[in-house]
């Protein structure tokens, strides 16, 4: 089974995408912001990392220039989700690592449709 | 998904509750805000919980309240850009933006909680603060309800996904697709590999991959994809679509699968003619096909050894916790607390039928459930406990509005918010809480000018306070302001006939006829207080939850009004005695010690209710006089000594029988006002018995007694001056009456 780890400090947002991913057959692992994001990635080797961009402690940014660094991370998906905005903040993301983006507000469907675009 | 209407509406309420966390931690920031102006902390704090309740609430369908919190977003991006200074207008502002985004969260589908006319009003102030006049058309836009600026954010990423062309009958269209990987795409996470299977979805594909770009193996990346694809996709035509329609959708289909790797690529997309050439190729396939796939592979291969290398056992970590808090609803917990109510009952029968059956399996069997259920009660009560912070936190913003319309200076102090408390208790505690901080800004805190006059701070303080005291807890709110004038309070309750022109009326007295319904010193009704309807509310919300009030005042130093609560409402450990065939049940936590009491005792005390316990003199109640039981007392009695406020006292019963889990169970309405017994539980030998409040009983006796103007034999071991608590004034008398009699003698 494929993991998936979604970090987000809004727990509904965590709800939703944890929800729709574990009904569409993912493991998902939650992190509520930056650090602990990393340090879930360092635990347990994920197969795509959904993560908001503005939180506190570490932001979306960070996480993923550091979610790159990690061993066995060189060539894992990356979502970033981002707002309308903010569009500078995709191409700090892209800069950072980031494999693609999913625009706040979106709908299962969306989410699901760009997750198998990125994980077997 | 969209067919389970049910996730949405879950995700909704986990919005809902996320949105009211938020909003408590955004006031509180705010309200700091207004004290440490230049905090960036404070305000990249507020900036991101608003970017939340932002983000969160157009995921789930709260528009209005998206775009409301939208303007404020922008507002406090610029403080924190430095463009926009914190006023506190701009706190003021913000607060009352809160409550319309309160009121917005809080609404049901398709109704408006909010007022249109306030977020007009908010918004437009927000303009004004923020300088942007010559833009107001702009920002207009954001306000009207019908105007969803997320909308076309969300069709970029709609875009990507929806218009898969629909398999048709008519003739089919063809793309030659030219696709050559930059050098980060495989970096950033992108997998060709994905990318070509994806436009296998689209239409039939034809892949040729170039591997002219591979260097020698001294050059090559192992990083880097240095094959590109030339490809030729035949895509079904839609149905009934224009032919120009069709093509468009094709040519935006292909472009969606490289949405995300259009920067880091070079990629063409051109119509190709469908020929039957191209047809016979496509036949082909089989044969072209596995031509790139291998070289894909080899390079998967190469990926996979690379990072195995650099990976060494990256699955030998141990299982992180994937939850360490879990969102339950309160209604849940309620269930489990009574279903566990429900087995403690059952319990205490089978230990019952255990002890008579004599049988040592059974008896064995019974004493492990016993030990279970101990076990999980004590478990299943702490779930419903939380801290008192939340409640605490939210009169900040009570206490700044008041102050403000007051024309006050008040500061809000909280000590031991950490303090927890069953959840049923807290969820009522909103209201008396609310009530007397109101009343102390009201009636207690003094204006700015006369208490400088007074020699005072400026700066008046209301302290609010939480901490645990047996199986109780003490919630106090005390201020420093002028204190509770007692000669006014004194000349109202004779005026209202509430007491005789002279009456001797101890402090206690005099402070407790501010619960009464009615009761009011004020000398005219403010928009705050003054009506006397707030202090009789406090008082029946707190008896409601077995609860005490005391208060304590000082002229011209401040008034402490203090709240004892019990810990928990459902489930309590007590001990179990008898007094002539009835039972009764004291709680555990407030008992000391038992001790035996002869009549040899009772004797040499000279008609005196006192023991000595070791060399300390003990008062006690007798309880068998006290609830007139008329069967006569045996030899030895017990006396269970039980701690309370006024200190030690002893209680006397016939006989202790032990331990019990005790479920408790309210007497109903009919017994409310029967102070001294907190509730009843059922036995498991079915019968009934009373749970007394120990502190209740020594009150009602000290206070008899000083009614009847006898010796204060019947006073605690502390010696103070005058009792203190007993806001019930009029409470029964102290013939209560095994149980039945209480609802009758009123």
């Amino acid at each position: 089974m494929k993991q998936v780890l979604t970090v987000d400090d809004s727990s509904s947002v965590r709800q939703m995408v944890g929800f729709t991913l574990r009904k569409a057959g993912y493991e998902v692992v939650e992190a509520v912001d930056g650090r602990q994001g990393i340090e879930k990635a360092r635990a347990q080797k994920c197969d795509l990392v959904i993560t908001d961009l503005n939180m506190p402690q570490m932001d979306g940014i960070q996480m993923i220039a550091g979610v790159r660094q990690l061993p066995g991370y060189s060539f894992t998906p990356i979502l970033m989700l981002t707002t309308e905005s903010q569009p500078e903040k995709k191409d700090a993301g892209r800069k950072a690592g980031a494999t693609g983006w999913i625009v706040k507000p979106f709908q299962a469907e969306q989410l699901i449709a760009v997750v198998q675009k990125l994980v077997r | 998904m969209t067919s389970e209407s049910g996730g949405l509406d879950q995700f909704r309420l986990a919005f809902r509750e996320e949105a009211r966390e938020l909003l408590v931690e955004l006031e509180s920031n705010l309200l700091e805000m207004n004290e440490r102006p230049e905090d960036g902390e404070l305000v990249g704090n507020v900036f991101r919980a608003l970017h939340t309740i932002k983000g969160s609430g157009a995921m789930f369908g709260f528009e209005d309240l998206a775009t409301f919190t939208h303007n404020l977003e922008n507002a406090f991006d610029e403080v924190r850009k430095g463009r926009l200074a914190v006023t506190p207008e701009l706190v003021d502002l913000t607060l009352s933006a809160l409550d319309q985004i309160r009121a917005m969260a809080e609404a049901d589908d398709g109704e408006t909680a909010a007022d249109p006319a306030a977020c007009t009003e908010i918004l437009a102030r927000l303009r004004a603060l923020m300088g942007k006049g010559e833009d107001a058309a702009g920002s207009i836009r954001h306000t009207a309800p019908a105007a969803k600026p997320v909308q076309g954010a969300a069709n970029e990423l709609g875009a990507a996904i929806e218009p898969r062309v629909q398999p048709g009958s008519g003739p089919e269209q063809a793309w030659k697709i030219r696709f050559a990987p930059g050098p980060d795409l495989m970096r950033n996470g992108a997998d060709p590999l994905l990318l070509v299977r994806e436009l296998r979805g689209i239409g039939r594909l034809t892949v040729e991959a170039s591997t002219a770009g591979i260097p020698s193996l001294r050059e090559l990346e192992p990083e880097r994809c240095y094959v590109s694809w030339e490809m030729v996709l035949a895509i079904p035509a839609g149905g009934d679509r224009g032919q120009d329609a069709a093509r468009a959708a094709g040519e935006d289909a292909i472009r969606d699968v490289f949405i995300f790797v259009e920067d880091s690529c070079e990629l063409t997309i051109e119509p190709a003619r469908v020929e039957p050439l191209a047809d016979a190729a496509l036949a082909n396939t089989g044969a072209k096909e596995p031509v790139s796939t291998a070289v894909c592979t080899a390079d998967v291969t190469a990926r996979a050894l690379e990072e195995k290398r650099r990976s060494p056992g990256r699955r030998a970590t141990d299982q992180p916790d994937s939850a360490s808090s879990l969102r339950v609803p309160a209604a849940r917990l309620d269930q489990l607390v009574d279903l566990v109510g429900e087995l403690v009952t059952v319990q205490a029968r089978l230990s019952e039928f255990a002890a008579q059956s004599q049988e040592n399996e059974v008896l064995a069997v019974a004493e492990e459930i016993e030990r279970l259920t101990s076990a999980l009660r004590e478990n299943s009560m702490t779930l419903r406990m939380l801290p008192i912070r939340a409640t605490f936190e939210r009169f900040r913003r009570l206490v700044h509005d008041l102050a403000r319309d007051l024309g006050k200076n008040v500061e809000l102090t909280i000590e031991g918010a950490e303090t927890e408390l069953d959840k049923t208790v807290i969820d009522q505690l909103g209201d008396p809480l609310m009530h007397l901080i109101r009343n102390s800004m009201d009636h207690g805190v003094e204006l700015p000018e006369s208490r400088v006059a007074g020699g005072k701070r400026r700066m008046a303080k209301i302290h609010l306070s939480a901490r645990h005291s047996g199986a109780s807890v003490l919630i106090a709110v005390s201020d420093d302001g002028a204190g509770i004038d007692t000669e006014a309070v004194r000349a109202r309750a004779i005026e209202r006939g509430l007491a005789g022109a002279d009456d001797p009326l101890t402090e206690t007295e005099i402070f407790s006829f501010i619960f009464q319904p009615g009761f009011s010193t004020a000398k005219e009704v403010t928009d705050i207080s003054g009506r006397g309807v707030g202090m009789d509310v406090v008082r029946q919300r707190v008896e409601s939850l077995r609860g005490a009030i005391e208060v304590t005042s000082q002229r011209g130093a401040g008034t402490t009004v203090t709240l004892r609560l019990p810990l928990t409402l459902a489930i309590i450990d007590g001990l179990l005695v008898k007094i002539g065939d009835a039972f009764f049940v004291l709680p555990l936590a407030s008992t000391l010690e038992c001790i035996e009491l002869t009549r040899e005792e009772v004797e040499q005390a000279n008609g005196k209710h006192v023991a000595y316990v070791r060399g300390e003199i003990v008062p006690y109640i007798r309880l068998r006089q006290y609830f007139n039981v008329g069967t006569p007392p045996p030899e030895r009695e017990q006396i269970m000594v039980v701690e309370c406020e006024d200190g030690r006292c002893g209680l006397v019963v016939d006989q202790v029988l032990g331990n019990c889990q005790t479920v408790i169970r309210n007497l109903g309405r009919f017994y409310r006002h029967v102070q001294v017994v907190s509730g009843a539980t059922i036995l498991g030998n079915g019968a009934v018995a009373l749970i007394l409040d120990p502190q209740r009983l020594v009150q009602e006796a000290i206070r008899a007694k000083i009614q009847r103007g006898g010796s204060r034999s019947c006073g605690t071991t502390r010696e103070n001056g005058h009792p203190r608590g007993g806001t019930h004034q009029n409470a029964t008398e102290h013939s209560v009456g095994a149980g039945v009699r209480a609802g009758a003698s009123r």
